[in-house]
């Protein structure tokens, strides 16, 4: 991301307009943005990869951000009244923060869903019956809650997470013909 | 051919095409190794061992009964409840603990040790004048009541004619698809795959692998099988057996490391944690397995004592360790008559 300080502060809007010097002088790297410090932090249009997900679960920086809570332990929704609503569809729209009290994942962009991520995931199931929270106690969007669950289902497949299966019953009888 | 086709038109049945790019997932195997049952040196059919009445009573014995382990609390996503307390006679408390037997052994039902299935090979008739009538075969499944899955009748007609009975794989499919087990996907997880179970074997998820390997498959597919002895080899060279002591794999485990002559880790485990009856039992077992005689000697320290001097393999480990096991009974025992004498 490139922050254009030019003197003048330009808005957002304006940044998109190109005048000739902007042809000038832009790099090649077309991933490059020009946005003003304001709205820098919005920003979430950068992929980025599991691995540095699941390092960032291990740092400092998320130990003293988290403490040893999950990530969604800490986050306060904002409604009117006793009873919470449904969590938004999204926070983020055309790769930006469209609010601002985004979703415990999407407010911070390096917590990444992937089935991989099993540390993140693990802070999602309940500790006593082995259910995925719901929403009304998380408070994650609704996109991100999907990508949730098929991170979770993904990782039960590949055997990252276990769970406890059914018993199996035999009828020996089937096996066994004397 | 006309009483077969009577029973079908008696009987529901259902059908529907299965689309032709799906095809070639039920004729290839999986990537997993199928070796035959005698292949790595079983040195009999299992299944003609398993089901014999004094090797299950050896396997059970073996086993025990961690009553904590087995009715340990399950997490099923079911919405929790506390729990209830009762005062009850005693009369009633033993009928409490008889069904708790009973429960005890359910959970505790050993998954049977079998040897690979032969593949399906039945053709019922040929029609080369219905050759083309689609682009997909179609599959048809008997849904009535009252019959085992085992006993369905699901039969094929390819797109070239021919009537026969459905692969073990079309067969498992299309009763899943009608009468699902739980805890079985249609599709075969991808933890079945060689890197992924290699992955859940190095974090000791070793109940959780064979548990859900008994849920997806039946105990003769080749998946099923190979997928077990990988986890009982690794078991058995890392003896990690505590884990899967209490739990109802113990048993298969056992028989199949007596069967392909892997026991002696196993013995040498039962020896240093001085669990007698255990290595007795074992060795009892692996006289029942190799020609089917039950030794003859009482004395369970006899009985271990010619085992490691005769039919052993680790011979060197297993006497070093049964000759330190002595002597520590032996003080143990001279302490114990010391006391006797000193309270006397």
């Amino acid at each position: 991301m490139l922050l254009k300080t030019e003197g003048i502060q330009l808005s957002f809007a304006r940044s998109f307009a190109e005048t000739t010097s902007d042809k000038v002088s832009t790099n090649s790297n077309p991933e490059e943005l020009i946005v003003d410090e304001k709205n820098a932090s919005k920003m979430r249009n950068r992929a980025i990869p599991v691995e540095t997900s699941m390092k960032y679960l291990k740092s400092k920086g998320y130990s003293t951000t988290y403490g040893g809570d999950p990530v969604w332990v800490r986050y306060r929704r904002n409604f009117k009244g006793q009873f919470a609503p449904r969590t938004r569809k999204t926070c983020i729209r055309q790769d930006m923060l469209a609010t601002g009290n985004p979703c415990p994942i999407c407010r911070d962009e390096y917590l990444i869903l992937d089935y991989r991520n099993v540390e993140l995931l693990k802070q999602f199931i309940s500790p006593f019956n082995g259910a995925i929270l719901p929403t009304e106690k998380t408070g994650l969007c609704q996109t991100k809650q999907r990508e949730l669950l098929v991170a979770i289902l993904k990782a039960k497949d590949y055997g990252l997470i276990t769970f406890d299966v059914p018993i199996r019953e035999y009828d020996y009888s089937d096996y066994h013909k004397s | 051919m006309a009483t077969r086709a009577a029973m079908f038109t008696f009987s529901k049945f259902r059908y529907f095409p299965i689309l032709k790019h799906r095809v070639a997932k039920f004729s290839v195997s999986s990537n997993l190794l199928n070796a035959s049952a005698l292949e790595p040196g079983y040195s009999r059919d299992p299944g003609e061992v398993f089901f014999k009445e004094n090797v299950q009573t050896l396997l059970e014995r073996l086993t025990g009964r961690d009553c904590d382990k087995v009715f340990h609390n399950r997490k099923l996503g079911e919405r929790l409840e506390p729990p209830k307390y009762e005062l009850l006679t005693q009369a009633e408390v033993d009928h409490v603990m008889a069904e708790m037997e009973v429960k005890l052994k359910r959970k505790l039902q050993m998954p049977p040790l079998l040897k690979e299935r032969d593949p399906i090979k039945k053709i019922y008739s040929f029609n080369p004048e219905l050759q083309g009538f689609d682009d997909s075969k179609y599959v048809f499944i008997n849904i009535s009541q009252g019959i085992t899955n085992r006993n369905r009748e699901v039969v094929v007609r390819d797109p070239n004619g021919v009537l026969r009975e459905a692969s073990w794989e079309e067969r498992q499919r299309m009763c899943q698809i009608y009468f699902p087990v739980p805890g079985r996907k249609i599709n075969v997880p991808k933890m079945f795959e060689e890197g992924n179970i290699q992955n859940c074997l190095d974090r000791d998820e070793f109940e959780f692998v064979l548990d859900r390997a008994c849920a997806q498959f039946d105990p003769d597919d080749p998946e099923y099988i190979s997928v077990t002895r990988k986890t009982y080899d690794f078991v058995d060279e890392n003896t990690k057996y505590t884990s899967l002591r209490p739990t109802r794999h113990f048993g298969p485990m056992v028989l199949h490391l007596v069967l392909s002559k892997k026991m002696d880790n196993l013995l040498f485990h039962f020896i240093n944690t001085k669990d007698i009856d255990a290595a007795a039992n074992l060795v009892r077992l692996f006289h029942t397995v190799a020609d089917d005689t039950s030794p003859t000697e009482v004395d369970e320290f006899q009985l271990i004592e010619n085992y490691i001097q005769g039919p052993a393999l680790k011979k060197p480990a297993l006497e070093l360790a049964w000759q330190s096991f002595l002597e520590i009974e032996k003080q143990r025992r001279e302490v114990h008559s010391q006391q006797n004498n000193a309270s006397n």
